[in-house]
């Protein structure tokens, strides 16, 4: 019963991407798709040279890098937020949990500062959500123990830190440049993605995704507590690590792609846990294809709502919060 | 020796919790930990568990420090049945009984059938199959308790240990977990449990371990350690342990302020000397007055 919730939300997901293909400002109906893809298939059919050019561009260079993009940040901060749950024991925590949105915020900002160099901005803002996370770590191992509640306490610290550091380089950043780049780009948004970009962060949050899918039995038992877990014969220590190595990999590369995105690592394993329930095993692939659906909704709204498009870290938090409040009243059965 | 524990000491920061601990038990026996809070039974049954490293001694399996033993082997024979809790997330029951068979799944495994026939088999064992589906948050303590028992099966173990198993529980679940775990002991089973009721210990245990401030007060038989004067000590309270006939006895409190000679006398004035507690006409007395009017004189 509940494995045929993913193959539906998986043909959900296949749908949304069609429909996403034919938003925007062009008019794309499915009948120029089915001939477009009759024309790079078959190399024949109603579409002439010209149209399938135009369509080559439309549909590969502007609208796919930014369907992929939404697909892939969702699926990877859904993940990510519903393995820190369980890891954290804890079903209000989400991906930003340990540092990393705004560690590798704080990376992108301030490589804002200094080069114009896109290449440049990503890399800084993916290896400081790896430091981030390293200095919630290492705060919590400075008291020598393990538990949980010290690297809770790590993460606040290191949050709170990177926070306050992309305050100063918003109050020293150019006003009138740097400023409005940095804070448009806080906010969350697709509109500068690029399919090189997707490919190269792509691959890696997906490697991340899978690699967290696999720890899903895993993740059960952690929930219960360390003592347990132990006695459960798991090595509570390496499985944890690497869930957070693998949970920090994928949602930094999302930072990479789109900026900050909010609310949806918090909200989409709630929502797949009232459809599949709470055992790991098939929350997670649940919560990705929740995810990547949900930003797909999200980024289609960001474009449509008005005649300009609005930053899609807004729509998700604005769109989050009532589905939030929603979904507490209903979801007390999944988390008492 | 089945597990030895040898001179175990630990301490959380300064506070020494166990002193020098050494015991041993033997094979299929089931062994009850006594002793007030803060006396150390918890810690000795996790350090037992390899939850916690001592900072001095060692504790040994079957001959072999468990330290040496690896993870999944170690759980393969000794399983742990914390104590009630309420998990963060309202698994299935089915569920939580399945995660008894991780120790025999490497990363990449998944669980199979035959996983889910032992969990499902352990469950009718324990005569709570019909609950597998149900959110193990939404049973009741017994029967959370029984589906952990359920899990420390299914982890094939044959020794269980067991932190207070019966605390939480209405008094009708905490004898049907004391049969529980006379079943288990009679299919040859290791139990190991604290407990903070004396007369458990006597029904279901073999032996009794007497703990207080970190050290063994007292280590032997059940019915020969736990006595009025033992449990004296330990709690610092006066206790009666009477026979109760079929080779039962029941621990009640012995002091004067319970054992009022003038509860039953009807007649002549109050001359008390001492407080008692009186319960009378619904209504609770306690003091030297509890007993006033109708008190014969001492």
């Amino acid at each position: 019963m509940k494995p045929s919730i993913l193959i539906i939300l998986c043909a959900v997901l296949g749908l949304m991407c069609c429909l996403s293909l034919t938003l925007g400002k062009y008019p794309v109906g499915i009948g120029d798709m089915a001939a477009f893809f009759l024309y790079k298939t078959a190399g024949a059919g109603p579409m002439g040279v010209a149209d399938a050019e135009l369509m080559e561009n439309l549909l590969f260079d502007i609208r796919l890098p930014r369907i992929l993009a939404a697909m892939l940040i969702g699926a990877a901060l859904s993940t990510s937020g519903a393995s820190f749950q369980a890891l954290f024991t804890n079903p209000l925590v989400s991906p930003k949990m340990l540092g990393v949105l705004s560690g590798a915020s704080f990376g992108a900002v301030s490589a804002m500062l200094f080069t114009r160099s896109w290449f440049v901005v990503q890399a800084s803002a993916a290896a400081f959500g790896f430091i981030a996370v390293g200095a919630a770590i290492g705060i919590a191992r400075l008291y020598r123990t393990d538990s949980i509640i010290m690297l809770v306490l790590g993460g606040i610290i290191s949050e709170a830190l990177f926070t306050s550091l992309i305050s100063i380089v918003k109050y020293v950043a150019d006003p009138y440049d740097d400023l409005p780049a940095i804070t448009y780009w806080l906010m969350g948004n697709l509109s500068f993605v690029n399919l090189r970009t997707v490919t190269i962060a792509g691959v890696p949050i997906l490697a991340g995704v899978f690699a967290l899918m696999l720890y899903g039995k895993h993740l059960n038992v952690l929930s219960l507590g360390d003592e347990e877990a132990h006695s459960l014969g798991v090595n509570i220590r390496v499985i944890r690590y690497g869930i957070i190595f693998f949970a920090t990999l994928a949602s930094t590369l999302t930072v990479v792609i789109g900026g900050m995105v909010g609310w949806v690592g918090l909200i989409i394993p709630h929502v797949a846990r009232m459809l599949v329930g709470p055992n790991n095993i098939i929350l997670l692939p649940a919560s990705a294809l929740l995810g990547a659906i949900y930003l797909l909704l999200a980024d289609g709204l960001s474009r449509l709502l008005f005649s300009f498009e609005i930053p899609i870290g807004i729509v998700t938090s604005l769109f989050g919060i009532p589905f939030f409040l929603y979904i507490l009243r209903n979801a007390k059965k999944g988390w008492s | 020796m089945f597990i030895r524990v040898e001179n175990i000491s630990f301490s959380y920061g300064k506070k020494e919790v166990l002193d020098d601990v050494s015991l041993s038990f033997r094979r299929g026996e089931v062994v009850s930990l006594l002793g007030p809070n803060g006396s150390g039974k918890t810690t000795l049954l996790k350090v037992l568990l390899g939850i916690l490293k001592p900072s001095r001694g060692r504790v040994l399996f079957e001959g072999a420090p468990i330290v040496a033993i690896g993870a999944k082997r170690f759980a393969r024979r000794v399983a742990y049945v914390p104590q009630l809790h309420h998990g963060a997330f309202s698994y299935s029951v089915l569920d939580v009984v399945l995660m008894g068979r991780m120790p025999y799944k490497n990363f990449f495994s998944r669980f199979t059938r035959r996983d889910n026939e032992i969990a499902e088999s352990m469950l009718e064992k324990l005569g709570i199959v019909h609950l597998k589906h149900k959110p193990y948050t939404e049973i009741s303590g017994g029967e959370r308790q029984l589906t952990l028992i359920a899990r420390a099966l299914a982890q094939g173990a044959d020794t269980f240990i067991m932190d207070e198993p019966i605390t939480g529980l209405d008094y009708g679940n905490q004898i049907r977990l004391l049969e529980q775990i006379m079943v288990l002991s009679a299919e040859g089973h290791t139990v190991i449990k604290s407990t903070h009721f004396p007369d458990h210990a006597l029904w279901v245990s073999d032996r009794a371990v007497l703990m207080k401030d970190g050290t063994v007060a007292a280590d032997g038989t059940a019915s020969g350690e736990i006595t009025a004067g033992n449990l004296g000590k330990l709690y610092n309270i006066p206790v009666r342990v009477m026979d109760a006939g079929n080779g039962f006895s029941v621990c009640i409190p012995s002091s004067k302020k319970w054992e009022c000679t003038c509860r039953d006398r009807k007649n002549g004035p109050a001359h008390h000397k001492h407080d008692c507690f009186r319960k009378e006409g619904g209504e609770t007395r306690a003091g030297k007055t509890a007993c006033s009017g109708e008190g014969k004189k001492e």
